[in-house]
């Protein structure tokens, strides 16, 4: 299709362009119980054009943009008409200017190995069914995504990139009814690799949760006392906070305040946060190529991340936008758990919003420590603000790793 | 849409298949933002795709293959992909995993077409239009008051046409709906609190019109949530705003009744059919002829006709809503709801207007009422737990109430949580009028996102805050 829209392209000169194809492949499979309910596999391709427009507006130079979907089912004429709409439109973003990343004309090749998507969504399911063993507890529904995506992106200055990105995604359910109680907990899993042997552990814990939900007791109404212990996935999400705050979007209209060299919580006296920000994919989807960077070292942050756009309007080098994280923080698990704190292992859905710092949710199932003994609990909220959160944190020693967060398994946050 | 050649590769797969139908969709959308940030106006990913989508069945199993191209020389091409779906039952039996067998499906003949009336198509008019008019409602705003960091003002509005072909089925129908929004921000220290306000319907661009509105009330709202209180948890009165009161009939109780989660052992409703759930007082609805709003269609992405499900009628509830597939395995009739993010996606069983139907009471009768407690206002998110009815949402505000006045203290954020039945039956109150908006998308767990619509009266009912 690439070629198709450049001809358009030259045909309406236009000459500051990005084209993103991306083609998508997925093998997937849809469990009820210990049976597939549904098979499925697809191939599906697009385009997203981004086209952009230098003029001038009362003595500003601004560049607008406009991004349009392209599909193979479309012929030219219904690309050409769309196209000449578009760049109509990119005169009404009257942005600031700023230049398109830069490449050097020549394209490298797909570096990855091609394996069977129905062979790896056949083996991952193998592998979490192998966890299914347990008389009290077991895989209520499970959903399995194999997926490739082949992306080749190009601009009107010198970028021509592609790549290849498989993995394997998906969620599983699990359900007890230990005790008469009938309960579940949902997880869900992302690995780069097939990684078998990881999901199939996943899944045991996951089994051991679900138990202890079925014969967790009420929770007392108030936790407000209890330091709060966050777990696994929900690290990463509550350290979300810092990518967020320390992307260029956030920073250029105001959001967030954040700098290099500004300590994000100079009153911290707890551990200082220590996160590096991790290449999800090769490059970014304007061809700007991505590398794992340090984000914040011992609460300072190092790097900014962002678009094009907003890094050079802070006059930075845009590096791409980026979502993994991984936490170089590790403390004792001692510390992490001393008595008393409340614990939380599985959260209906866990909110964390970076501009206000506001952070919690319900949960499904936390464990309550105090007196020397753990209680599993359920049925009540937790709500803290991170700006006071990060004053006064603790990281755990155990490890998590997963795609998209690696790091501890376990932030304490005191009162 | 290439209805000779989908017709001509359909030929092929029914002497192949015991059954298949096809989903051809053609779907634009487009997003536009006005904020500091700059100004934004783009297809989007989201709102977009065009492609379709083969399920068949092949005496036992069903399978389904999406895909993007269809042309005169690949029709044997996507048949031997459709094939190759199938292997994945062969590698599965391999490793002792089953596949469940379902009978073939067995449609009644239908035929229908039908294009929504669209009095201000955004397609097709200038993106300036919105563009300014989006303008304009930030520049209001951010002259109301000095402490509004910014207004990020948005619109979004999608046009589909779906064709939908079985042997017994051929439908087609094209729809527009749009959505107008703001962010109002306001900054205290280094936190941004923001209040959010949005407006839907099917008639596109004048949509925009409304937003002038509410926009006072939001800068407001947006300046108030500069000094809140933490709330201490517990149970209180409460008074939902409309917008609450759809998330609670949306999150709380409508993702309890899709019926896909009864067929997985998911759901505690379907123990509840024909018992009290509610208050007398409540009477509730689902579906695509429910209410004319962004999630109105014909048919659904299984060719199933929509409806107008009444799940609780005076508190007893009915029924729940149902995908084909989840339907055939309960051995019930399917009501319209089996619905697909895009023709890249399976259907599962999916809400579209979910609404409680209006009461007697007045709303100044509701406050007079409450000798201490609270207005929830501004709904902000909620996810759903149909296994043990448990609440979880999430509203900006607490307005609190004393002796049947508001006390000018706000309290902020709140979540909602308890049992879901409790709440419903703790309905003592509703306003007369029912007010749906549009204004989201909704999650099957954390993804598959689909357009839908909700919403009610003010409602007083016990609510445990936290």
């Amino acid at each position: 299709m690439t070629d198709r829209i450049v001809k358009i392209l030259q045909s309406e000169k236009i000459d500051k362009y990005c084209i993103y194809e991306e083609r998508r492949e997925s093998a997937e499979l849809f469990f009820v119980k210990k049976k597939a309910d549904l098979m499925r596999g697809k191939d599906t391709r697009d385009v997203k054009l981004t086209l952009y427009r230098e003029f001038n507006k009362e003595g500003k130079l601004c560049l607008g943009s406009v991004d349009v979907f392209l599909y193979s089912e479309m012929d030219d004429e219904t690309m050409q008409k769309l196209i000449r709409k578009a760049y109509k439109s990119a005169l009404y973003a009257d942005n600031p200017y700023y230049e398109l990343p830069a490449g050097s004309g020549e394209c490298e090749d797909y570096p990855d190995e091609i394996r069977s998507l129905n062979i790896t969504a056949v083996k991952m399911a193998k592998a979490l069914y192998l966890a299914d063993i347990d008389e009290d507890a077991w895989i209520n529904s499970a959903e399995i995504f194999a997926l490739r995506n082949t992306v080749h992106i190009t601009n009107s200055n010198g970028v021509d990139v592609k790549y290849v990105k498989e993995s394997v995604k998906g969620e599983f359910v699990v359900q007890s009814r230990l005790k008469g109680n009938d309960v579940e907990l949902i997880k869900q899993f992302e690995y780069d690799r097939p990684d078998e042997e990881a999901l199939r552990r996943k899944c045991e814990d996951a089994i051991q949760s679900v138990k202890d939900r079925a014969i967790a007791v009420k929770a007392p109404e108030d936790l407000s006392t209890y330091p709060l212990v966050l777990c696994d996935e929900t690290v990463g999400e509550f350290l979300a906070f810092y990518t967020e705050r320390c992307n260029a979007s956030y920073i250029y209209p105001g959001y967030s305040d954040y700098e290099c060299g500004k300590d994000v919580c100079p009153d911290a006296a707890g551990d200082k946060a220590s996160i590096d920000i991790i290449a999800d994919v090769p490059y970014s989807s304007e061809g700007i190529e991505k590398d794992d960077h340090t984000l914040i070292e011992n609460g300072i942050i190092k790097t900014l991340h962002g678009n094009q756009a907003y890094s050079s309007y802070l006059g930075i080098e845009s590096i791409g936008e980026y979502n993994r994280i991984r936490c170089n923080n590790r403390g004792t698990d001692e510390e992490v758990l001393k008595e008393p704190y409340i614990m939380v292992k599985s959260f209906s859905d866990f909110q964390m919003d970076a501009m206000d710092g506001s952070f919690g949710g319900e949960f499904r199932l936390a464990y309550l420590c105090e007196n020397g003994k753990v209680t599993p609990v359920t049925g009540q909220s937790v709500s803290k603000n991170m700006f006071d959160a990060q004053k006064n944190m603790i990281f755990s020693a155990t490890g998590y790793n997963e795609a998209a967060y690696s790091g501890p398994a376990m932030v304490r946050i005191e009162r | 849409m290439k209805e000779k050649l989908i017709k001509k590769l359909m030929e092929k797969l029914w002497e192949r298949y015991e059954y298949a139908s096809i989903l051809a969709s053609d779907v634009r959308g487009k997003r536009y933002s006005v904020s500091k940030r700059g100004v934004a106006c783009a297809m989007s990913g989201l709102l977009s795709g065009c492609g379709y989508v083969i399920k068949v069945h092949n005496g036992h199993a069903f399978a389904e293959y999406s895909f993007g191209e269809l042309t005169e020389n690949n029709i044997e091409e996507i048949i031997t992909e459709v094939d190759r779906v199938y292997e994945m039952e062969e590698l599965l039996d391999k490793e002792g995993i089953e596949v469940v067998s379902y009978d073939v499906p067995k449609e009644e003949p239908i035929r229908s077409f039908s294009e929504n009336e669209m009095h201000g198509n955004p397609d097709e008019c200038d993106d300036s239009v919105i563009v300014d008019k989006l303008r304009a409602v930030r520049e209001h705003a951010l002259a109301m008051d000095e402490r509004v960091l910014d207004c990020q003002a948005g619109a979004q509005y999608q046009i589909y046409t779906k064709y939908f072909l079985s042997k017994s089925r051929e439908l087609k129908e094209k729809v527009l709906w749009m959505t107008g929004n703001y962010f109002i921000m306001a900054k205290s220290g280094e936190a941004v609190r923001s209040y959010y306000k949005a407006y839907s319907n099917r008639d596109g661009i004048s949509v925009l019109d409304k937003m002038e509105d509410g926009l006072a009330d939001a800068v407001k709202g947006a300046i108030e949530l500069l000094d809140t209180k933490t709330i201490k948890p517990g149970e209180y009165d409460c008074i939902c705003t409309p917008e609450v009161t759809g998330m609670i009939a949306h999150e709380a109780f409508g993702h309890g009744v899709e019926m896909d989660m009864f067929y997985k052992d998911r759901a505690l409703a379907v123990n509840y059919i024909g018992k009290q759930v509610a208050s007398e007082l409540v009477t509730m609805h689902d579906g695509a002829k429910s209410a004319i709003e962004v999630a109105s269609y014909d048919f659904d992405d299984e060719g199933t006709p929509g409806q107008d499900t009444v799940i609780i009628d005076h508190g007893i509830l009915k029924k729940g809503i149902c995908d084909t597939q989840s339907a055939m395995a309960l051995k019930v009739a399917p009501t319209g709801n089996g619905r697909r993010e895009s023709y890249e996606r399976k259907a599962y069983t999916r809400m579209t207007n979910t609404f409680f139907e209006g009461g007697k009471d007045s709303l100044d009768d509701m406050i007079a009422s409450i000798k201490y407690g609270f207005l929830l206002e501004n709904a902000t998110c909620g996810m759903e737990d149909p296994k043990n009815w448990g609440i979880q949402c999430m509203v900006n505000m607490a307005r609190e109430i004393v002796d049947g006045q508001f006390t000018g203290v706000i309290y902020s954020p709140i979540v909602l949580s308890g049992y879901v039945p409790d709440l419903l039956k703790s309905i003592t109150m509703m306003s007369p009028v029912t007010e749906l908006c549009g204004s989201g998308f909704c999650g099957k767990g954390y993804k598959e996102w689909v357009k839908v619509s909700d919403g009610g009266p003010y409602i007083k009912a016990r609510i445990k805050l936290g």
